[in-house]
């Protein structure tokens, strides 16, 4: 007998017999089949359809379905947010919604574009937050009205910062300004914040060609010592240090003057008036009650009260020593009693036109007219006459801008002194009071 | 009967999605399918019944997880179910059996135990001897044969490789040989 091949044992594996359920068997079976599926998928509908379908199949079903459905739900996410908004853009500091009003305004400022549209969104909402201060404070709520003044506060300073660094057009900047201002004065806010430059005290004491600044910037004392008197010089050197506007050292500069003047030229000078005026003229120094000079620009008008009369000098200087001086020689009295005297102050704030006029005129020497030179040369002289004069008369034109204040001081000096001084010797003084300043660190 | 096996596939999809009707006539498609694959495997039509209800009940509580793959058709995922559940039964059967101690060593591991072919007419002779080869061997000779499922898919079905399913069933055909070598004697 031969075996079966493999050809045949695999046609009578094919061939075998087709069992099949009975029929009763396969309908029972079939109902209980059917019968489990519907407890399984009732029991966890969701569940069984998230598992065949994932997580957004019957979103995605419900939206093939029924195609108004997204449309509906987008019109009532948009009402809702919207309104949400809204609200939240009315809601005031203490509100529910003014955390997300703020939330809001930061995600907004990051969508907008642009630095002038940036600035212009900053100072509305400064005015935002001014709006909401009025109404809190109308309200009664102190609190709540001191948040929104902080930030009112805060967004007026980010506006300032924008301003100071040029993030806004011209045009753009005059309408912010305006309205900051606006704002401003809602809140009694000066225009200029109250130090912002840190410079806090500055006390200048002249003494013969030196002076020492004694200074507190960004609450650390210093002291630094220039070479020079004359006070605009001085605020210049001051402002120049530590890099901030002049005006800044203006709003606090003092100015002092010791009785000793030190300088070696007017040493003997002052020996030698000193010496004549005690000598001849102990009436009239015991006569000098009031002196009182206040620099404007370029200019210093001195009042004076001797020997019970009142007068007005204008001088072309703000170096101390030569408004000494000129006093001194108009009075005929020595220059100690004057400095016991003498009270130095800026009159007001310096427009820095003017001041730079004053620079410009000082650098251009050379081409200044005939007539000037002659009134800078002159300049004790043409302050001698101005004696008693008004204040009004004094003239921007007639100002003789020096090329060096500390080189005119030194010519009145010369002219004073007849000679008896070295100007080279006084401009060796001069020339280091920008570069000699001591460190402030260093005298702290 | 001859089913498309897209046919299949769209049913199992409308199931998943919760059709009834589409697992109905799942069940209409394979039922015999599946009882023929454990009819000749276990004792009587009863557990053979009883199994292939097993299978479909365990078919819809796992139809959520069932990916549908390119290449692999559902029924052999559907055989993999059963043979796992006739093993399950073979086991059962054997601690039940070896509570007998007398019967203890007459029952081969895993091993199919001998079905009721008293019933059966000649030409189902095949079948009796089928029954007396091992389970791995019934299985590839069943799903190659009556299912003409791929070396692929019976290796699915088995968990291991194509070569080893076609190690197994040049040994399942010459062991088969052998069988009904020894029914006609």
């Amino acid at each position: 007998m031969t075996p079966m091949t493999d050809q045949e044992l695999e046609a009578r594996l094919r061939n075998a017999s087709r069992t099949s359920l009975r029929p009763d068997v396969h309908a029972r079976m079939r109902a209980s089949v059917l019968a489990e599926f519907q407890r399984v998928t009732n029991s966890s509908a969701d569940r069984y359809n998230e598992q065949v379908n994932g997580p957004f199949h019957f979103i995605i079903q419900l939206f093939t379905t029924h195609p108004m459905i997204p449309a509906l739900i987008a019109i009532v996410l948009i009402i809702s947010t919207a309104g949400t908004a809204v609200a939240a853009d009315r809601a005031k500091p203490g509100d529910r919604l003014y955390s997300i009003d703020r939330g809001l305004e930061v995600a907004k400022f990051a969508v907008v574009f642009g630095d002038d549209a940036k600035t212009k969104y900053l100072q509305e909402l400064a005015e935002e937050r001014g709006r909401e201060f009025g109404e809190l404070e109308t309200e009664g709520d102190a609190a709540h009205a001191e948040e929104a003044q902080r930030h009112a506060l805060d967004a007026l300073e980010r506006v300032r910062i924008r301003l100071e660094n040029n993030q806004a057009s011209d045009r753009a900047r005059e309408e912010i300004e305006d309205r900051i201002d606006q704002l401003r004065d809602r809140f009694d806010l000066e225009d200029e914040p109250g130090n912002p430059t840190g410079l806090t005290e500055a006390e200048a004491t002249v003494h013969g060609q030196t002076t020492t600044v004694q200074y507190e910037f960004n609450d650390r004392k210093s002291t630094i010592t220039l070479q020079t008197t004359d006070v605009d010089q001085i605020v210049t050197s001051l402002a120049d240090l530590l890099n901030i506007d002049e005006a800044a050292v203006r709003a606090v500069l003092r100015v002092e003057i010791t009785g000793d003047n030190s300088g070696r030229g007017s040493d003997d000078q002052d020996e030698n008036a000193n010496g004549n005026v005690n000598d001849d003229n102990e009436d009239n120094q015991a006569g000098l009650t009031e002196a009182e000079a206040k620099i404007q620009g370029g200019t210093t008008v001195v009042k004076l009260e001797f020997n019970d009369q009142k007068s007005v000098l204008t001088l072309q200087t703000t170096d101390v020593n030569a408004i000494v001086q000129a006093i001194a020689s108009n009075l005929g009295i020595d220059e100690a009693t004057v400095r016991a005297v003498l009270k130095i102050e800026y009159e007001d704030d310096q427009g820095a036109e003017n001041r730079n006029v004053n620079e410009n005129q000082n650098t251009n020497s050379g081409d200044q007219e005939d007539e000037d030179q002659n009134d800078n040369e002159n300049s004790n002289e043409n302050q001698n006459s101005n004696t008693n004069s008004d204040e009004g008369e004094s003239d921007d034109e007639d100002r003789n801008g020096n090329e060096n204040q500390n080189t005119n001081s030194d010519e009145n000096g010369q002219d004073d002194s007849e000679g008896e001084d070295d100007p080279e010797d006084r401009e060796e003084d001069n020339s280091g009071s920008g570069g000699d300043q001591e460190d402030p660190e260093d005298n702290s | 009967m001859e089913v498309n096996q897209n046919t299949i596939d769209e049913l199992v999809s409308d199931a998943q999605r919760g059709d009834t009707a589409s697992v109905g006539r799942l069940f209409d498609l394979l039922a015999d399918r599946v009882y023929r694959y454990v009819r000749f495997r276990v004792h009587g039509d009863d557990d053979a019944e009883d199994l292939t209800q097993i299978v479909f009940l365990e078919m819809i509580r796992s139809l959520p997880r069932y990916k549908q793959q390119e290449g692999v058709r559902f029924t052999t995922w559907l055989f993999q179910i059963a043979r796992f559940r006739l093993i399950d039964h073979y086991r059962a059967a054997r601690q039940e059996v070896t509570l007998d101690p007398e019967l203890a060593d007459t029952q081969p591991q895993l091993q199919a135990p001998p079905g009721d072919f008293a019933a059966l007419g000649s030409g189902e002779v095949i079948d009796r001897a089928l029954a007396a080869l091992p389970e791995q061997y019934q299985t590839v000779l069943h799903l190659r044969y009556r299912e003409d499922c791929s070396t692929q898919e019976i290796a699915a079905v088995l968990g291991t490789t194509e070569g080893n399913v076609r190690v197994l069933q040049y040994r399942a055909l010459n062991t088969l040989r052998d069988q009904l070598d020894l029914e006609k004697l």
